[in-house]
């Protein structure tokens, strides 16, 4: 849906996603590694528009662009989506994908869950993971979000069926998990010179 | 510092941020390590760090990941 939030980190921020990132999300997910474990898109810039402009449309989705402060440079995608009012008011985080070489994996994540928690008011988000993923499975455990299961033969991608670790993050556990992460982010942001923003 | 004692020292702290035993040989590629995720890679990063009083370069942060790849460069630093 078309939305205006813009939310600084240490180093890094979210933007609302433009029509014209369309060229940014074909670049990001052609990269074979950084798009495996992703459902595969169509990658034309013609599709991609296509893909926004249904977006646009659909309540309960926030894209976003993962953005570098300093150099205002995109370096990555996420987005929270599938809200369901409640209580408990709950939604997906995802469509998570970091250019290589970049150092905004840990900042975008606390991002997301502050615009969850803090600007959207949830009380709960998840994050579904294919099993394989194993890097990304590993990042949700180190964050201190909890196991609520596995999915089985959640995602398909191609000819094959993928089981997902599915994680939980609850408005209660959201202190924790924040401070976890934004230790990190502010250890980065000072390397990359934006340590006293926040 | 010599080679070895670099390597033992990174390994020890490798060991530390992923939790688990490495063997002296054991080349742990953050590629394949099932532990080594992006909030583990910058707690290691840091710690590597802090350990040698070095400070890593922006590229080096985000790219340095293979164990022999960190020795490699710590060495460098150390020499400098």
């Amino acid at each position: 849906m078309r939305h205006d939030i813009r939310l600084d980190g240490y180093a890094f921020a979210l933007r609302p996603i433009e029509r014209s990132d369309a060229a940014l999300i074909v670049g990001l997910r052609s990269d074979p590694v950084r798009a495996r474990y992703l459902h595969q898109i169509d990658l034309s810039i013609a599709a991609q528009e296509a893909y926004l402009d249904r977006y646009y449309g659909r309540p309960g989705d926030y894209y976003f662009v993962v953005e570098n402060r300093a150099t205002h440079t995109p370096e990555g995608l996420i987005g929270v989506y599938d809200i369901v009012p409640g209580p408990p008011s709950t939604a997906e985080w995802g469509r998570w994908i970091i250019q290589p070489g970049s150092l905004a994996g840990v900042e975008s994540a606390l991002l997301i869950y502050r615009v969850a928690f803090g600007l959207l008011g949830l009380d709960e988000v998840y994050a579904r993971t294919i099993v394989e993923n194993t890097a990304v499975v590993s990042f949700h455990d180190s964050s201190g979000l909890e196991r609520r299961g596995v999915l089985k033969g959640h995602v398909r991608i191609g000819d094959q069926q993928f089981d997902c670790v599915e994680h939980v993050l609850t408005r209660s556990r959201w202190p924790e998990v924040e401070a976890n992460l934004a230790r990190r982010s502010e250890l980065i942001g000072r390397r990359l010179g934006r340590g006293a923003i926040r | 510092m010599e080679h070895d004692a670099v390597d033992q020292a990174v390994r020890e702290i490798v060991s530390s941020v992923l939790d688990r035993p490495i063997d002296p040989a054991e080349e742990i590629v953050r590629d394949t390590e099932p532990k080594w995720d992006s909030l583990k890679h910058i707690e290691l990063m840091f710690a590597l760090e802090e350990r040698f009083e070095i400070q890593f370069t922006q590229e080096e942060l985000a790219g340095l990941d293979r164990i022999s790849a960190v020795v490699d460069r710590v060495m460098v630093y150390l020499a400098s």
